[in-house]
């Protein structure tokens, strides 16, 4: 019954789901881009946003037809209210990845980040391509547990975000005043990327459970 | 049997009147072939009205008359020469309320059209039954009780026979009149999805007083309404569903489907 | 104050004490216990008395005790239901008693040789001969006018209420409702005056069946008219919808479905005239004989049969009218039967 509705409702969900698999790539291109100083990735990374963008724009019509449309109630709405927050919230993780390969292309061709700094970034880029795919599963498979895996990830995120900020105000920086500015945006960028990850878990979470509850009361 | 072949409609300045009164004035549309076009509005605005003019049904009742040109296709079926009997053949219709033929069963009931038509042929029948039912729907339902009488299904089983009967005759465009008011929502659900597997085949035109129905199940929107009682209906805006729920171009239809008039 | 309209209203708890049936019962004996006393002490006497002064002193009582116990309401309600099993009784006693007058006294004559025979060659005391020239007259002139009154009855009701717009079609169904009042032997005169007489075609069963197709005409006219009203406005708009002129309409959708009430009808105007005697006397008469044609000469039928018989006053000839008249009835509800027995075939079931 309905079928041509119910495929529409899959077609919402499987865009979300390659948007967050395009950001997710993109979080981890930008983050090769910026630790090897490739231009090349970088400027890949800010075409390819175009089609996130464009993916976005059409995730949000169709959201908005089949609400014209198809009076959607229960599940069917809360999918369908969610994913037009979850478009917003990949829709910005991908501008932060842009973002961050627009760093490492500003600064081509020296490498923006101090070898001492190096194994900090690394962490945090990787935790930031985790927390994307992760992201990306969650909406696939709406598990809580996972859901509230993410926050832990979004913890290490900030730990990782505190000490950047750390070694930054310590009394031994001596990149100079740009670097210490680039480095302070790029943590900001990863950490303001985890958030938006970590938004989507709490639209997952008020999907399933009807609830706005917290999402860490799911883990396992 | 040859295959269906859908047809366009385009209205060109209807006017139909009961004796002396206009009931609807000045309607143009065009409805392309292989869609499904609802037509909504206030009651007692000409949607059903101009329903009946399509398929030369409105001039049936004493004193009723038709101004206008309608084509199918080509055609204008109400050129001077043009048998109105014989455009029914090829316009089919279904109604608000399941009208089996009581006396018939089910088999005969699907088959009226063609038998009473001239048609006796066993296997052609038998053959074009099935089919009509299978496209309703309703085959697997019946399969083995074809020959029991038609009123004895429920009621989202008598429509779907109503469906099977009228595309049976496998006619051009499918004219469908409230057809799912008096069912429950979940036979109401099977004739939209059947709807939009008969699109295929058909041009279809349904007359809705539910919105929301026209808004699942329509490709176009025509949203019909009257200046004042005693004024003929007009047609107000048509255009693609998508448009009319989400952004009308006319304020009056506007009001109409968030229910601020009408 | 006034009071409140639920406190007007009786209390649902209200009265629980009734007059059940055993105490009606023995009301009853009581009554029919004090009547038997007082007609034996007064001089009133006579059973049809008894019989209602019971009735009349049961009303009075049962009222008073009611009223008594169960209050104004009940006594009242139980009042009007005994008027109304009373005009039941008073409908019921009379048909009940006709039919087993008929019975009983048709049985005594009603075998194989009457029902084999008939009149020719008798003289005015032999006990023989029987009604078999009345059975054939009989059957033959209804059968007749069935045959011409049905399709002109369904054509005239399929034009009031299918073609006929305007003043035409009410003048039908003006004359058609005057005729309806026609006394039966009028239509015999007027078959007679212009048939028998004027066209000089002289006493036939053909004669007799048109005096009865004038009576039965109305009949079914009306109650195909209504029958065809009857069968709903969508299953015409179907059939056209599907391409169907309109008097393909009405003859494979219209009337098949109105089918059912157009033979009820038809079977009650046949029913109707089987017994109708007055026109006969002018159109087919009496005659011994069998006479198979109806087409010439007089051919007597049961109603005719019985009319003469009486006439001629001896205890063979009222023997001969009961048994025939039993026949009579036995046809009419055989009739009857069969058409209930049709009309169930018709009706449609799940």
């Amino acid at each position: 019954m309905r079928q041509s509705y119910h495929e529409q409702l899959a077609e919402v969900g499987d865009g979300l789901i390659e948007m967050s698999r395009l950001v997710g790539s993109a979080v981890s291109k930008a983050t090769t881009a910026l630790l090897d100083a490739d231009l090349e990735a970088a400027e890949s990374v800010i075409a390819a946003d175009e089609e996130v963008n464009k993916l976005y724009r059409q995730l949000d019509d169709e959201a908005v037809q089949l609400l014209a449309r198809q009076q959607p109630v229960a599940t069917d709405l809360r999918s369908i209210v969610t994913a037009l927050r979850m478009s917003s919230d990949l829709e910005r993780v991908g501008d932060y990845a842009v973002h961050i390969a627009k760093v490492a292309r500003r600064r081509y061709p020296a490498s923006v980040i101090p070898v001492e700094l190096r194994a900090t970034i690394l962490e945090m880029g990787q935790a930031a391509t985790r927390i994307a795919v992760k992201a990306g599963t969650v909406i696939a498979t709406r598990d809580l547990s996972l859901a509230a895996q993410l926050l832990a990830d979004d913890d290490t995120i900030d730990d990782l975000h505190a000490s950047l900020f750390t070694a930054l105000l310590s009394g031994d920086w001596d990149h100079g005043v740009e670097a210490a500015i680039d480095l302070a945006l790029l943590g900001r960028y990863y950490e303001r990327l985890a958030d938006h990850a970590v938004s989507v878990s709490h639209a997952v979470t008020y999907l399933v459970t009807g609830e706005h509850s917290d999402p860490e009361s799911y883990a396992e | 049997m040859s295959v269906d072949t859908a047809k366009r409609i385009v209205a060109e300045d209807v006017n139909a009147f009961y004796g002396a009164f206009r009931a609807i004035a000045g309607v143009s549309l065009t409805i392309e072939p292989n869609t499904v076009t609802a037509l909504i509005g206030p009651s007692g605005c000409g949607k059903s009205t101009f329903l009946r003019t399509i398929n030369r049904m409105h001039e049936v009742l004493p004193g009723a008359r038709v101004e206008g040109k309608i084509m199918l296709d080509s055609e204008d079926l109400y050129g001077s020469g043009v048998d109105a009997v014989a455009v029914r053949r090829t316009i089919g219709m279904v109604f608000q309320r399941p009208n089996p033929f009581p006396t018939m069963s089910i088999y005969d009931n699907v088959a009226s059209g063609l038998k009473l038509n001239g048609i006796k042929n066993k296997n052609v029948l038998d053959e074009a039954v099935e089919r009509s039912l299978r496209g309703a729907n309703l085959w697997n339902e019946v399969k083995d009780r074809l020959g029991k009488p038609g009123a004895g299904l429920s009621g989202g089983q008598q429509q779907r026979l109503c469906i099977a009967r009228a595309i049976a005759v496998e006619p051009q465009v499918l004219l469908m009149d409230e057809p799912c008011s008096a069912l429950d929502p979940i036979s109401t659900l099977a004739i939209e999805d059947l709807m939009n597997e008969l699109k295929k085949r058909f041009t279809i035109v349904i007359v809705t007083h539910n919105m929301q129905q026209a808004a699942r199940v329509s490709d176009c929107t025509g949203f019909f309404s009257l200046e004042a009682t005693g004024e003929p209906g007009r047609l107000i805006e048509i255009d693609t569903t998508e448009k009319i729920f989400s952004n009308p171009s006319e304020k009056r239809t506007e009001d109409y489907i968030t229910g601020r008039f009408g | 104050m006034t009071a409140t309209v639920s406190e007007q209203l009786p209390s649902i708890t209200g009265d629980a004490r009734r007059l059940h049936a055993p105490a009606r019962l023995a009301l009853l004996g009581v009554t029919i216990l004090l009547s038997v006393l007082l007609f034996a002490v007064t001089p009133m006497q006579g059973r049809a008395d008894f019989l209602v002064f019971v009735v009349v002193l049961y009303a009075v009582l049962q009222t008073a005790v009611s009223f008594a116990v169960e209050g104004r309401r009940h006594a009242l309600d139980r009042l009007v239901s005994l008027f109304v099993h009373l005009a039941l009784a008073a409908a019921i006693i009379p048909l009940v008693s006709v039919l087993y007058y008929t019975v009983a006294k048709g049985l005594r004559k009603l075998d194989g040789q009457f029902l084999t025979h008939n009149l020719t060659g008798l003289g005015p005391l032999d006990t023989n001969g029987g009604e078999y020239h009345a059975i054939i007259g009989t059957i033959e002139q209804v059968l007749l006018a069935t045959v011409i009154a049905v399709p002109i009855g369904l054509l005239v009701a399929i034009y009031i209420t299918e073609y006929g717009r305007g003043w035409l079609a009410s003048a039908v169904r003006f004359v058609i409702d005057v005729m309806t009042g026609i006394p039966s032997i009028v239509a015999g005169l007027f078959v007679f005056a212009f048939w028998v007489i004027a066209l000089k075609q002289g006493f036939s069963g053909l004669a007799a069946a048109f005096s009865l197709v004038i009576l039965m005409l109305p009949v079914i006219v009306r109650s195909s008219e209504e029958m065809i009203k009857l069968v709903p406005g969508e299953l015409r708009e179907a059939s056209y919808a599907l391409g169907l002129p309109k008097w393909k309409t009405i003859l494979r959708v219209v009337l098949p479905t109105a089918s059912a009430g157009i033979t009820t009808g038809t079977m009650l105007a046949v029913a109707r005239v089987t017994g109708e005697t007055a026109p006969l006397l002018l159109t087919s008469f009496v005659t011994p004989a069998t006479n198979t044609s109806p087409l010439s000469g007089k051919q007597t039928a049961i109603p005719s049969f019985i009319f003469s018989q009486i006439g001629l006053g001896r205890p063979v000839n009222y023997e001969r009218a009961w048994a025939a008249a039993l026949t009579l009835i036995v046809l009419v509800l055989v009739l009857y039967v069969s058409a209930r027995l049709l009309t169930r075939r018709n009706t449609l079931r799940r």
